[in-house]
C-alpha cells in the first residue's frame, strides 16, 4: 500500500471528530428533552392548581356503565350509513355479550359468539341534539312482529334515560317491522293498561347488513338526561349486548364540557394540546388539534431525518396512541395520573415525537380526573437539526483540511522517498559502477539523513569499487617486476653451464613466464580498452560494415585454418560511424569465443543484417546452448561460462569488452539462443544511422 | 619468436666498449640486465634512484639510458630524469624499460623523446636487439655515409642504415619500432601484414592494441608532414598493408 494511501487512512481518525460531536449533541438532545418534560410538568401543575381555583375541575363519575359521548361539529344525517361519523374521525367501541368490552374499534367486522349480538356504538353530540350509531352483528335477523308482545320481540335496541341519580328510568325501544326510517316507542300506561306510544323525537334509519343490521339515531340533548344506558336484544335468542342490563340501572352519560375546553385554551402554549379526562377515564375537554408551526410542514431530508432518529435513539421510543380522537384515555399509560401519579412519557408517531404528560386533578382529597398534555417535539428536533448542521460543516471542514493536510504531507513525503528511490537506483549501475554522484538531501528531518547516509554509503562503496577495480592492474604491475626477475634470469641461465635435464627445466620455466605475462597482460587489457574506449569519439571512421566484415570474413578464416567460416551479408552497403579498429577487437572476441564452443564439423556464421534501420553484426556458431540464466550475466566483466579449463588462460572479459565496446557506441550485445537449439547468435547492434 | 643470430656480429663491431646506464631500483633486475649486457660487451653502470643517477650522468654521459618509470619512492622519477638527461644531451638513445604498460604512460615517456618503451617482461635477446638498433641508428647519424641503402615507395623514402623515414622529402621522427614497422609495411606495398609480423619485425613482444596505437601515431606523424596522409590501410582483423597507389 502506497504511503499516502496509508496516511489517508489514517486521517480517517479525524472522522472521530463527528463522533464525538454526535456524542455531545445526543447528551444535549437528552437534556433538552429532560427539560422539556420538566418544563410541562410545570406547566400542568399550574394548570391543575388553576383549574382547581377556578373550581372548573370535572364530577367524579362512575366508569360502571357510563356512556362517552364524543363531541362532533357538524349535524349528522340519520340515513343509516356511517360516512359521516368516519368523516368526522369519530370513534366507535365494542360491546360484546352481556360485559363491557373495551378498546376502539372502527370499520370492519366484529364477529358475535352466535348468541349474543356483537356491537359497535358511538355516541356524540353537537351540543344540541344526541347522536347514536349501532353496528349490530348477529346470526339470524327477526324483525320486529306488531302482533307479538309489545316492544318485546324481534332485534331492538332500548334506550334506558333518567335524568337524575335514582329518578325513574324511562325505556324506550327502537324496533322496526323493516328497515327504513324508525322511531322509537316506549310503553305507556293508560288508565291501567299498558299501551305502546311513539316518541317522535327519537328517530332514524335501520338498514339491513347481511349479517345483522346498522342502526342510527338521533334526540335532542335535552332529553337524554344525566343516566343513559342502551341494550341489544337479539329477536332471535332473546340475548342482549349492551352499557346496561334491560332491567338495570344506567350508567352515567358522559357529554363534553365545551366550557372547560374554554377555559384550557387560556392555558395553551405553543405546539400543545391540552384535555382533561374525568376519573373514568373519559376525555371531557380537549382543546383542538395541536397547531403546528410553520418549521414543521417542512419535512427534512429523509435520510437527515433518519440520520437524527438514529443519533437521538428515538426508536426505542412507545409508538404514539393518538387517545384524543376516541376519548377513551383508560388503556393509555396516562390513566395512571388518575391513582394520583403524574406521568411523563414521551411517544414516536412516524418521524414526530410527542412528549404525553398527565397530571391529577385532585378535589376535596379524591382524585377526580386528570389533565393531560401533548407537546410536539418540534423545538428539540429544530435544535439538534441547527448543532447538527453547524456540527456537520464544522466537521466536513475540519476532515477536509485534515485529510488535504494530511495527503499533501504523504505526497510530499513520498515524493522525497521516490526521489531518493530514484536517486538511489540511478547512481549505481548494472555492473556497480557509480553512474552519477548521489544527491545528498540537506534537509534535517530522517528522511535527510537517510539521504546523506546512503550517499556517503555510495561513496564508501565507490571507494571500494574502485579499489576492487584497479587491483587488477596494480596486482599486473606489481607482479610484472618479479616476472621481470624470473624471466631475466632465466635469459641469463641459458647462457650459463646447465645440464640438459638443467635446459628442460629452463625452457619450462621459460613457458610458465610466457604464460604469467599473457595473464597478465589479459588482467590490463581490459582496463586499458576503457581508457581507450573513453576517448572512442576521435576514433570515429564512416565504414562500410559490408566491406569491413568481408575483410574480417577473409582474415578469420586465415587465422582459424580448421574452421568453416560462414558469410551472410547485407545486400546493400551499409556504412556506420564507429571506430572500427574496437569494433574489430569485440568481433575478434565473439569469433574466437564461436571458434572455441563450435563443434566439430560445425560452421561459425558471420552475419550483417538491418532490422528496423539498425545494422546488427552477429556471430554465430554451431554447438552446445547457452545456460537459460546466463544470458544476462554473460557480458559482465570476469564471468564465464565455460566449464572445461582450455589451453589459453580465459578470464571471462571477452565478452565484458564487447559490450564495453557496444555501449560506447549506443548500441547493445545480446546474447542467446538459436531458436531452433543448433547452436548459438551473438549479435551487436548498432544504432539506427 | 626472434632469435639473435644477426646481432652476434654486433659486438664484434665495437671499437671501444659501449657505455649503459642502467637506472633500476629493483637490484635484481639491474644485476641480471648488467650481467646480460656485459656478456654481450657492453660496459654497465648501475644507478638506484634518480640522484645518484644524475650524479653519475655529470660525470660523464653513457652510449645509451635504460630508465625505469618508477624509481623508489618516485612514482614518475624516470620520466623526470628522462626530461632532464634530454636536456643535456639531446641525441643520447633513452629505453624506457617499465612494468607499467598504460597507454598514457607509453605516450608519456614517448613524448619527452625516449627512444623507446619496453616493458619489463621483454627478453633479454629483445632488448639488446632493440638497443642494439639504436645504438646503429646513432652511428649511423654520427658518421655518415656516401652511399646509404634507401629504400622509396612514392613519397616515402627510407634510410635503411640510419634508420631514417622522410615524406616527400620532410624528415618524419620515428622511434625504432616505429621504424620497423613502417619498413616491414613499405617493403612490400599492397601486402597486408598481421600484427605478429608487425612484432616480429620490431623485434618486440606487443599485445596487439599496443600495435594498434603504434599505428595510429605512425599515422599521426605522418600527417603531422602531409595531412593528407593515408598510404598505410587498415586491412580488418588481418592488419595493416601498405597503399600500392
Amino acid at each position: 500500500m502506497r504511503l499516502s494511501r496509508q496516511l489517508l487512512l489514517v486521517s480517517l481518525l479525524v472522522l472521530v471528530l463527528p463522533l464525538a460531536g454526535v456524542r455531545w449533541i445526543q447528551e444535549m438532545e437528552l437534556t433538552f428533552r429532560d427539560q422539556q418534560t420538566q418544563l410541562l410538568s410545570a406547566s400542568l401543575r399550574a394548570t391543575a392548581a388553576s383549574l382547581a381555583l377556578r373550581d372548573e375541575l370535572p364530577e367524579p363519575v362512575q366508569a360502571e356503565g357510563a356512556v362517552y359521548v364524543q363531541s362532533v361539529g357538524v349535524d349528522l344525517v340519520m340515513d343509516g350509513y356511517f360516512e359521516d361519523w368516519w368523516a368526522q374521525s369519530l370513534s366507535s367501541r365494542s360491546y360484546k355479550g352481556d360485559s363491557y368490552k373495551g378498546g376502539s374499534y372502527k370499520g370492519g367486522s366484529y364477529k358475535g359468539d352466535g348468541v349474543h349480538p356483537a356491537v359497535q356504538f358511538s355516541a356524540s353530540t353537537d351540543g344540541n341534539n344526541l347522536y347514536l350509531m349501532f353496528l349490530v352483528q348477529q346470526e339470524k335477523p327477526l324483525y320486529y312482529n306488531p302482533v307479538g308482545v309489545p316492544l318485546k320481540n324481534g332485534d331492538r335496541v332500548q334506550l334506558s334515560i333518567s335524568s337524575e341519580n335514582n329518578a325513574k328510568v324511562q325505556t324506550y325501544t327502537v324496533a322496526t317491522e323493516a328497515p327504513g326510517q324508525v322511531v322509537a316507542r316506549y310503553m305507556e300506561n293508560w288508565n291501567g293498561m299498558s299501551r305502546v306510544r311513539r316518541e317522535n323525537r327519537i328517530r332514524g334509519s335501520w338498514r339491513e347488513l347481511p349479517k345483522g343490521y346498522q342502526l342510527e339515531l338521533m334526540m335532542p340533548l335535552t332529553m337524554a338526561g344525566k343516566n343513559f344506558g342502551f341494550t341489544v336484544v337479539s329477536g332471535a335468542t332473546e340475548q342482549w349486548t349492551g352499557s346496561v342490563g334491560p332491567n338495570d340501572e344506567p350508567g352515567e352519560l358522559i357529554l363534553p364540557d365545551n366550557h372547560l375546553s374554554r377555559v384550557l385554551e387560556v392555558y395553551l402554549e405553543d405546539d400543545m394540546r391540552l384535555g382533561v379526562i374525568n376519573s373514568a377515564g373519559w376525555q371531557i375537554a380537549s382543546t383542538p388539534t395541536v397547531r403546528r408551526s410553520k418549521a414543521d410542514d417542512s419535512e427534512p431530508f429523509w435520510l437527515v431525518s433518519w440520520f437524527y432518529r438514529m443519533i437521538l435513539s428515538w426508536n426505542q421510543l412507545p409508538t404514539y396512541q393518538n387517545d384524543w380522537r376516541s376519548g377513551g384515555w383508560q388503556n393509555s399509560d396516562l390513566s395512571t395520573a388518575l391513582k394520583g401519579e403524574p406521568v411523563v412519557l414521551w411517544e414516536r408517531e412516524n418521524n414526530r415525537y410527542r412528549l404525553l404528560a398527565s397530571w391529577p386533578l385532585v378535589k376535596d382529597g379524591n382524585v377526580v380526573g386528570a389533565l393531560i398534555a401533548e407537546e410536539g417535539s418540534q423545538a428539540v428536533l429544530s435544535l439538534a437539526s441547527r448543532s447538527f448542521d453547524r456540527l456537520f460543516s464544522l466537521s466536513f471542514l475540519v476532515i477536509v483540511l485534515a485529510s488535504g493536510g494530511l495527503l499533501g504531507y504523504a505526497s510530499w513525503l513520498s515524493f522525497r522517498i521516490r526521489k531518493l528511490h530514484r536517486a538511489a537506483e540511478q547512481c549505481i549501475s548494472k555492473d556497480g559502477r557509480l553512474q552519477s554522484d548521489f544527491p545528498a538531501s540537506k534537509s534535517a528531518d530522517e528522511l535527510g539523513e537517510l539521504s546523506r547516509s546512503i550517499a556517503a554509503m555510495v561513496a564508501r562503496q565507490e571507494n571500494h569499487t574502485e579499489y576492487l577495480r584497479s587491483l587488477g592492474s596494480k596486482l599486473s604491475h606489481e607482479l610484472r617486476t618479479p616476472l621481470a626477475v624470473v624471466r631475466s634470469s632465466l635469459d641469463n641461465l641459458s647462457h650459463e653451464e646447465v645440464g640438459k635435464q638443467g635446459q628442460v627445466y629452463v625452457s619450462r620455466a621459460l613457458a610458465g613466464a610466457d604464460r604469467l605475462s599473457g595473464l597478465l597482460n589479459s588482467i590490463s587489457e581490459a582496463n586499458r580498452l576503457e581508457n581507450i574506449i573513453a576517448d572512442a569519439d576521435s576514433e570515429r571512421e564512416t565504414v562500410d560494415l559490408r566491406l569491413m566484415l568481408e575483410d574480417l570474413f577473409q582474415a578469420y578464416s586465415s587465422v582459424y585454418p580448421d574452421t568453416h567460416f560462414v558469410l551472410s551479408n547485407a545486400q546493400a552497403p551499409c556504412t556506420v560511424d564507429i571506430a572500427p579498429e574496437l569494433v574489430v577487437q569485440a568481433m575478434d572476441k565473439l569469433v574466437s569465443n564461436a571458434v572455441d564452443f563450435c563443434l566439430e564439423g560445425g560452421a561459425v556464421t558471420l552475419r550483417l543484417t538491418v532490422k528496423q534501420g539498425q545494422p546488427v553484426l552477429s556471430v554465430e556458431n554451431d554447438g552446445p546452448l547457452l545456460p537459460e540464466q546466463a544470458e544476462a550475466q554473460l557480458f559482465d566483466s570476469m564471468f564465464t561460462a565455460r566449464t572445461a579449463r582450455g589451453e589459453k588462460p580465459h578470464l571471462g572479459l571477452g565478452l565484458y569488452i564487447v559490450r564495453l565496446v557496444m555501449e560506447a557506441h549506443g548500441g547493445e550485445a545480446i546474447a542467446n539462443n538459436r531458436g531452433d537449439g543448433t547452436g548459438v547468435t551473438f549479435s551487436m547492434t548498432f544504432p539506427k544511422v | 619468436m626472434v632469435t639473435c643470430a644477426g646481432l652476434s656480429g654486433n659486438a664484434g663491431l665495437e671499437k671501444m666498449p659501449r657505455h649503459i646506464a642502467i637506472v633500476e631500483d629493483e637490484p635484481d633486475i639491474a644485476a641480471n640486465y648488467r650481467d646480460a649486457f656485459q656478456r654481450y660487451g657492453f660496459t654497465v653502470s648501475h644507478y638506484a634512484d634518480r640522484p645518484s643517477a644524475l650524479a653519475g650522468f655529470r660525470l660523464g654521459l653513457p652510449d645509451l639510458a635504460v630508465i625505469d618509470v618508477g624509481l623508489g619512492d618516485e612514482i614518475e622519477g624516470g620520466f623526470d630524469l628522462c626530461r632532464e638527461l634530454r636536456s643535456q644531451a639531446p641525441t643520447l638513445p633513452i629505453v624506457f624499460l617499465t612494468a607499467r604498460d598504460d597507454e598514457l604512460d607509453v605516450i608519456s615517456g614517448l613524448r619527452l623523446g625516449a627512444d623507446d618503451y619496453l616493458t619489463k617482461d621483454i627478453s633479454i635477446a629483445h632488448m639488446m636487439a632493440r638497443v642494439n638498433a639504436l645504438l646503429r641508428r646513432v652511428d649511423m647519424i654520427n658518421t655518415p655515409k656516401e652511399q646509404d641503402e634507401i629504400l622509396e615507395r612514392g613519397q616515402l623514402a627510407i634510410n635503411i642504415d640510419r634508420m631514417s623515414v622522410s615524406w616527400g622529402g620532410q624528415l618524419v621522427d620515428l622511434t625504432v619500432t616505429e621504424f620497423w614497422i613502417v619498413h616491414c609495411l613499405a617493403r612490400h606495398p599492397g601486402q597486408v601484414r598481421n600484427r605478429q609480423q608487425l612484432m616480429d619485425a620490431a623485434q618486440t613482444v606487443l599485445d596487439n592494441n599496443t600495435v594498434t596505437s603504434h599505428i595510429k601515431r605512425i599515422r599521426k606523424k605522418f600527417q603531422a608532414v602531409a595531412a593528407d596522409f593515408s598510404a598505410i590501410e587498415t586491412a580488418y582483423g588481418m592488419g595493416y598493408r601498405w597503399s600500392s597507389q
